[in-house]
């Protein structure tokens, strides 16, 4: 064998091999997820005194992104996130306080929007709504009039025997948010740009008791939550003076 | 399926084509044959220049004023004159193409205009077959749908002034904040715009059924009818 062909077939050994590692490294299908005691582990690594000792449940969100609500040692009720990533399940958000927020696993994509719960105490309520809500607007330049149409839309959880949980947003959420953001998507235009329309549609929820009247959670407010580059939102606790009742 | 904006991407060629030609003769006449993927840079190069934006029918439109690509490439080939005279009328081609491409746009506008009135509710609304309404505000009924000649109704409605003194004052001035009732608390989904148009569209529903309000990234459209658009559902 000659030097050249000696070094091609290096060459080639070679990108076949780095092919393969990216391929294994970033696009390869995802393995079982952790056992209870591999999950402990990895939190503490990822944010260190988490310190879980009951995991409530699984829940796979898409085949690479897993819902985990949990509570701590120290009984702090809280939940954490986890993508398949680099080839491993990793911890990607945690936190010991079960208020609810809203993971947007893909921010462009409505339909990957999750609400996800874990309050601590049952007493006095019955169920929650949770809400999508945009404020109306008007605007007037000259004779040019301008209105925004105020959405408020709400969905109804009754409560089983437990609080924690997570849901997909209802699907007429998706299309209107889609709706919103196509018209926010052409506008390049600065002259044009009247009303960013994207950010001010924000989500919500409260929660009632037997007797139909908003009660607070009586929420575990201390707790700390660590993320990267999530995109992840707390979502707000809707008084009724924010709401309409026409 | 695709939906841009098809006058536009037609006159983009047609005004490149335009633009070659011009270049194909200048190059037949020029004695010295420079190198033909030389000369198309050089052009696309003069292209590139200093422009301001002009706001036609709300609609951006470049002007170029500066010719920076022809000034970039004067100082990168002026050292050998001969080699720059080669190459100067293929970059001002390329600086004058800016005005080609902006003349022919003008001539589109209007076709366009033409084309897809923008003050015409089918413009935004031009097949329903899979259309539906969602409840935005619980100022909404329950239980309503579009009618079944949906398409027909559209074609009637007229465009009206909006948001009058009097809306205000319905909306804001008269009711408690937590009484306020939405004036559109329907939302229709899954229309599709004339096709070509490029457009694109938030179409709301008024309570009683009978007005569109029709929002556009760049503006807003009120029309309204006798009759209602939306009916009792099964």
């Amino acid at each position: 064998m000659t030097k050249t062909k000696f070094l091609t077939l290096i060459g080639i050994v070679l990108i076949l091999l780095t092919a393969f590692t990216v391929y294994w490294f970033y696009f390869s299908k995802p393995e079982p997820f952790l056992t209870n005691e591999q999950m402990v582990k990895e939190m503490n690594r990822f944010s260190p005194g988490t310190d879980a000792s009951i995991i409530q449940d699984t829940v796979y969100f898409d085949e690479q992104h897993v819902y985990v609500p949990f509570v701590s040692v120290d009984n702090k009720y809280g939940f954490s996130f986890w993508e398949w990533q680099h080839h491993k399940w990793q911890a990607v958000f945690i936190s010991t306080n079960g208020d609810m927020r809203i993971w947007k696993i893909n921010s462009k994509d409505p339909s990957t929007y999750h609400l996800v719960w874990n309050f601590p105490s049952l007493d006095q309520v019955s169920y929650m709504k949770l809400y999508l809500i945009k404020k109306r607007g008007y605007h007037i330049t000259g004779d040019i009039h301008y209105y925004e149409p105020g959405v408020q839309m709400e969905k109804k959880i009754v409560f089983s025997e437990n609080l924690s949980g997570s849901m997909q947003i209802p699907n007429e959420w998706i299309s209107v948010i889609q709706s919103l953001n196509n018209i926010s998507a052409n506008q390049f235009d600065l002259f044009s740009n009247l009303l960013n329309y994207r950010r001010d549609i924000y989500f919500g929820w409260n929660a009632y008791d037997k007797l139909d009247k908003i009660t607070s959670l009586g929420g575990s407010s201390n707790g700390s939550s660590r993320y990267g580059d999530l995109d992840v939102d707390y979502v707000m606790f809707i008084d009724e003076s924010e709401l309409e009742y026409p | 399926m695709w939906n841009g904006d098809i006058v536009e991407i037609i006159t983009i060629i047609l005004a490149w084509f335009v633009i070659g030609m011009i270049a194909f003769r200048l190059y037949k006449k020029h004695s010295e044959k420079p190198k033909l993927w030389k000369v198309i840079i050089v052009i696309l190069l003069g292209f590139f220049s200093f422009s301001f934006n002009w706001n036609v029918f709300d609609r951006m439109i470049q002007v170029a004023v500066l010719p920076l690509g022809v000034w970039i490439l004067y100082g990168v080939l002026k050292r050998k004159k001969e080699r720059w005279e080669k190459y100067r009328p293929f970059a001002w081609l390329g600086f004058f193409a800016n005005f080609i491409l902006l003349s022919f746009i003008l001539v589109a506008l209007p076709i366009n205009f033409f084309i897809f009135p923008e003050n015409k509710p089918e413009t935004y609304i031009s097949n329903v077959e899979k259309a539906f309404i969602i409840n935005i505000h619980p100022s909404a009924k329950e239980h309503q749908q579009v009618k079944e000649n949906l398409l027909k109704l559209i074609h009637r409605l007229k465009q009206e002034e909006f948001f009058s003194d009097e809306w205000y004052n319905e909306t804001y001035m008269d009711t408690e904040s937590n009484k306020r009732k939405e004036r559109f608390p329907y939302m229709l989904i899954n229309t599709l715009p004339k096709w070509g148009s490029g457009l694109s569209a938030i179409v709301y529903i008024e309570g009683d059924g009978k007005g569109l309000l029709i929002v556009t990234p760049k503006k807003q459209y009120y029309f309204h009818s006798d009759q209602s658009l939306l009916e009792e559902g099964k």
